[in-house]
């Protein structure tokens, strides 16, 4: 393994200086000029030894968040371990060498023997795969003459998902025009309100439910089921059948990939405003291979709608015949179009909508959520 | 651990130290009172509860100021010794203004920046004790405080960067410093161990810079101050006057009685007889043809000169010199010096044309502190003869005919010297010293006149094309200091046919009479001029005007000058051993170091046969004793290396395979059985792959695995086999061994074969 020292302006200054005394020192007779110029030169070397030697038994590893969202902050940590048993280190910088926009990671001090985190943050601009190359740790530490670097390499990935707006409150029941079903039934039997049926006792059932007036005619203890409230449910539908460049937009006000992105950020939007609202959801690509997807409600179920969001490659080649599949769910479905709705994708009952009406549905002025 | 605060004291401490280098090569108390007062006061308002600081248009004014005033500084007195005085005051100007302003890390790096230059140009104009301790205590503090300036500026440099990065205001939080007194303690280490590495390789660049030049003190730096060896009269700098004491003198009379005898007393250092025109210089004899070396033996006795001066009874004096904080190697005597003796084994060579004394190479580095001379005023022909030793006298004439023409106008002008001219002398040759004595005190009388007057600054006494300046001296300028008189006597006197050189030394205005010494300042610094008035004599004119000289000499004294005793043994140290530290004292350091290092490993070897004699003696081995005990030598050498071996590796199994506790026979198998895994732990590491202390060997299996997939497999064996060992009960056995370690060089050779996730150096 093997350093790279980095000679940076104030260094070349430095040297400038320590060249001119030293000529002065040459044909000066005075001793004193003569020491300074030493102690001049000695400080070069001192730098070298002081930081240099030392840093060659750091070891770093970079730990990156499986996920992020564009103009959120991912935090990613550099655990720096210092293998001397004498020397610390001081003032190390960790900068990746691909370019992330972000801020370096700083540790002021490692001492011997002692791991230290140092935490960065990146700002990703763009929903997908954010990668993360070979990193660099650096310090100029003891007097700022050389800078001196030992580079890791090793490759890292986070999935940086679409950003997501708030969308204004009611927005989906405006949308869907009162089409979106309130809450059923289920057959299955939990914690609902509903009467499924009576079934015998079991150890561990609780008393409340037990049926007295059956048990009393049965001389049987018997307990009452009562069915799971189901929640409404919602399919969201983006439709990406359509190549970037066959797409109709007026370039000037907003570029075709650009409003693919807008159309992502808007299912992202109303997926998470669904979720939010109490809606199961789905998700459906169209036109772009993806994962099929259950209805489901919750955090984790959002996150992996999301993720498949992310994932897609708007450069992969489109399926112009591709269409929703049958409607088993009863939910209603929303179907985001990128340009121009297509009538056809989701039956009468679906909402159609454009992704020009991001900014539209979009809390006034209001952040990612 | 406070960086910021930190940093900001260490930096007010730099800020004060170059200050007061920069006054003290200046000696200057009113640049010490001034600079350190505005930079404490812009401390403590600047870095105060309102942090008020000048407006940037008033500093940017100042600076622009600051430097106009350096450039006209440097235009109306154009002179490379006056460079580092002005350089030195702009920057002190600019660095007081920066003081006043807000400062980001940057502008505190360029404060420290502009006190560096500010200690340079105080070691450019001085070499003085004081100025060296400044500038040490300088270079010692820049240590630390660099040190903790880099991580101020480096923590403000990553909350800058963090908050440059951030998209949205108050989505991180802010950074947090490290605490606590560790860090505080490890940099304190640190800092120690750079002072220490760097005044050690400062030393040794200090000691092994090529010096070509002997070097005196006073020498150094751009002042000219105290005794110098030569003459250089285009040194247009101001002459500072220091009132140090650098030597004192107690003369004692032919009964031994010591005691005053006249004022001033001059005491002859440096004989220059070669001018060097329109260079304006004059330089003793290069060659030293002649000179005759004599080693004193470190007692009282005497070594003479000559073996008639041994004899002399008849009016010879003794002078006995201490040298208080002048390191020289010239020895200086106010008469023809007869004998020397010295307290050291010094070597003392004489010039036996000029009588000039100098302290040759000796052994011993640095300068003698005393010596006593024998000499006397008004040697015989006899006397001198011996001591001269027969040599021709020096050159006659003088290499600027300009001078002769002056010469014949002062002669002309004074129709009532007397002066003989060539019939005279044909008829009488006596008649010759008598020319010579009334030329000499005819010429002298001219330069003390009115019309001359004496002066240290220089600062006019330019260059005009290429005029000598003894000419310029004698008709156009017509004031200088004693070296342009004694130069122009010199130079009158040796246009007429004169024989005359110029003599630097020492002149005391001063007698102490509790201890009977003449006491020499080093502004008593002189030069004067010597004419040949007989056949081995030579007399001594001063044409510097003395009343003049006396009353700058009095008028620079100062009720510090009584004090100045307690820094003398000091001063004279270090101007012995540092300040003139010059080639020839590399060599009595190289000779003696080789001769040092030669005396240890002779002095090794007797001790080892001594202690083998011993042994053999003590165990009656006989003759093969020395063969019986290399043996046993080696042989505990091995065991100890062994021993060094199988300690470490069990320690290495007691931490690295969990084993600590375990007995040391159990500890000793596994670091011998296990030893394969320490191995492939090794060539990991030095692949970049090391295993962190908290992660099982499995899950290394799995990172290796992750960044080169070959070794990973190697490395799961090398693992299954280790647990085997480790925890599955498994003895080892030679073969399994063998196994191991072929397990390890597979290893090896993935690892070599190239890895996708390890640190490593970027090429360039």
């Amino acid at each position: 393994m093997r350093r790279r020292y980095h000679l940076h302006p104030p260094g070349l200054l430095y040297l400038v200086l320590v060249v001119l005394v030293g000529l002065a020192a040459a044909n000066r007779p005075s001793n004193l000029l003569v020491w300074v110029f030493a102690a001049m030169l000695a400080g070069v070397l001192l730098s070298g030894i002081l930081s240099g030697q030392p840093l060659m038994s750091i070891r770093a590893e970079r730990s990156v968040p499986r996920t992020g969202r564009v103009d959120e902050p991912i935090v990613v940590r550099y655990t720096l371990a210092n293998g001397s048993r004498v020397w610390p280190l001081f003032s190390l910088f960790v900068r990746e060498l691909s370019p992330v926009r972000g801020s370096r990671a700083f540790a002021q001090h490692v001492g011997p023997r002692e791991r230290v985190v140092a935490e960065a943050a990146y700002w990703p601009e763009r929903r997908g795969p954010l990668r993360f190359g070979s990193f660099r740790v650096e310090t100029v530490f003891p007097f700022g003459l050389v800078m001196k670097s030992i580079r890791f390499d090793g490759d890292s990935e986070c999935l940086v998902l679409p950003r997501i707006e708030r969308l204004r409150p009611g927005a989906l029941a405006a949308l869907a025009g009162g089409t979106v079903p309130g809450p059923s039934t289920s057959v299955r039997s939990g914690a609902g309100s509903d009467f499924l049926g009576i079934r015998e006792y079991r150890p561990g059932d609780s008393l409340r439910h037990v049926a007295w007036r059956r048990s009393a005619t049965t001389g049987a203890l018997a307990v009452i089921e009562r069915s799971v409230d189901a929640p409404p449910r919602i399919r969201v539908a983006l439709d990406l059948r359509r190549p970037t460049a066959s797409l109709r937009v007026d370039p000037a006000v907003r570029g075709a990939r650009d409003l693919e992105e807008d159309a992502i950020v808007l299912v992202a939007s109303i997926l998470a405003q669904a979720q939010r609202d109490g809606f199961e959801t789905r998700l459906c690509v169209l036109g772009l291979p993806s994962p099929a997807m259950p209805v489901r409600r919750g955090h984790w179920h959002l996150q992996k709608e999301l993720a498949v969001l992310a994932a897609l490659d708007l450069d992969a080649p489109r399926d112009g015949d591709a269409a929703l599949p049958d409607d088993r769910d009863r939910a209603t479905t929303f179907v985001v179009h990128v340009d121009r709705a297509d009538l056809r994708v989701g039956g009468q009952d679906a909402v159609h909508v454009g992704a020009g009406q991001l900014r539209s549905l979009a809390a006034a002025a209001g952040g990612p959520a | 651990m406070n960086a910021s605060l930190g940093f900001r004291r260490m930096a007010i401490a730099l800020v004060l130290l170059s200050v007061a280098s920069f006054a003290a090569s200046e000696r200057s108390a009113w640049t010490l009172v001034v600079g350190g007062v505005l930079a404490l006061a812009a401390t403590s308002v600047t870095d105060g509860p309102r942090r008020r600081s000048l407006p940037p248009w008033m500093l940017r004014l100042g600076v622009v100021a600051a430097i106009a005033w350096g450039t006209w500084g440097f235009v109306s007195r154009p002179s490379a010794d006056e460079a580092p005085r002005i350089v030195g005051n702009v920057v002190l100007g600019v660095l007081l203004l920066k003081l006043w302003d807000r400062k980001s890390p940057s502008d505190w790096r360029q404060v420290i920046a502009l006190s560096i230059v500010l200690v340079v140009a105080a070691a450019l104009l001085s070499v003085d004790f004081l100025v060296g301790v400044l500038v040490i205590a300088y270079a010692m503090a820049i240590v630390p405080a660099t040190m903790l300036y880099h991580l101020y500026a480096g923590a403000e440099r990553a909350a800058e960067d963090r908050r440059a990065a951030a998209v949205r205001a108050g989505a991180l939080a802010p950074m947090e410093a490290p605490h606590g007194a560790q860090p505080a303690r490890h940099l304190r280490r640190m800092a120690v161990a750079g002072v220490v590495i760097g005044i050690a390789l400062s030393s040794v660049v200090f000691l092994l810079f090529p010096r070509d030049s002997a070097l005196g003190a006073g020498q150094g730096g751009g002042r000219r101050s105290g005794f110098r060896s030569d003459i250089a009269l285009w040194g247009t700098g101001r002459i500072s006057l220091s009132s140090r004491v650098a030597m004192t003198v107690r003369l004692r009379d032919p009964r031994g009685t010591p005691g005053q005898l006249m004022l001033p007393l001059r005491m002859r250092g440096s004989v220059l007889e070669t001018y060097v025109p329109g260079a304006g210089q004059w330089r003793g004899d290069p060659s030293r043809a002649g000179d005759r070396s004599y080693q004193t033996d470190g007692s009282d006795s005497f070594v003479w000169f000559a073996p008639e001066a041994r004899e002399e009874r008849s009016n010879v004096w003794t002078q006995e010199v201490e040298m208080r904080s002048l390191a020289s190697e010239h020895v200086f005597s106010a008469w023809l010096p007869l004998g020397v003796s010295c307290e050291e084994m010094r070597t003392f060579t004489i010039d036996p044309r000029t009588a000039e004394l100098t302290e040759t190479a000796s052994g011993i580095v640095g300068r003698p502190r005393s010596y006593v001379i024998r000499m006397q005023a008004y040697p015989s022909p006899r006397i001198a003869k011996a001591v001269a030793g027969g040599l021709p006298p020096a050159e006659v004439g003088f290499p600027v005919p300009e001078v002769r023409a002056i010469a014949e106008r002062v002669v002309a002008a004074s129709p009532d010297a007397e002066i003989p001219g060539a019939e005279e002398i044909a008829a009488d040759p006596q008649q010759r010293w008598i020319r010579n004595r009334r030329l000499a005190s005819l010429f002298a009388d001219w330069l003390s006149g009115p019309q001359f007057r004496y002066s240290t600054d220089l600062a006019e006494f330019r260059r005009r094309g290429g005029e000598d300046p003894v000419v310029l001296f004698l008709e156009r300028y017509r004031f200088g200091h004693c070296e342009h008189f004694a130069s122009a006597l010199v130079a009158l006197c040796r246009s007429m046919g004169v024989e005359a050189r110029v003599v630097t030394g020492y002149m005391a205005t001063e007698y102490d009479g509790v201890t009977d010494r003449y006491v020499f300042r080093e502004s008593g610094a002189h030069a004067w001029a010597e004419v040949r008035t007989g056949e081995w004599q030579w007399g001594t004119f001063d044409p510097s005007p003395m009343e003049e000289l006396l009353a700058i000499q009095r008028a620079n004294r100062t009720w510090m000058d009584s004090f100045r005793w307690i820094l003398d043994p000091i001063e004279f140290a270090w101007n012995s051993s540092f300040a003139s530290f010059d080639s020839r004292a590399q060599a009595e350091l190289s000779d003696r170091v080789s001769t040092g290092a030669r005396g240890a490993g002779a002095w090794l070897a007797e001790q080892g046969k001594s202690i083998v004699d011993a042994a053999n003696r003590w165990f009656r081995l006989g003759s093969a004793g020395a063969l019986w005990l290399g043996l046993v030598g080696v042989t505990i050498a091995i065991a100890v290396v062994a021993a060094v071996v199988v300690s470490r590796r069990m320690r290495r199994a007691a931490d690295e395979l969990g084993a600590r506790g375990s007995g040391v026979a159990s500890l000793a198998a596994l670091g011998r059985d296990a030893a394969f895994y320490l191995d492939a732990l090794d060539a990991l590491a030095r692949a970049g792959l090391a295993k962190p202390p908290g992660r099982t060997p499995g899950m290394h299996v799995d990172a290796v695995r992750r960044a080169n997939p070959e070794a990973g497999a190697a490395f799961a064996e090398v693992v299954e086999r280790f647990y085997a060992l480790r925890y599955g009960g498994e003895r080892g056995t030679r073969e399994g061994r063998a196994a191991a370690a072929a397990l390890v060089a597979r290893l090896r050779a993935a690892l070599g074969r190239g890895y996708t996730s390890s640190p490593r150096a970027a090429g360039p």
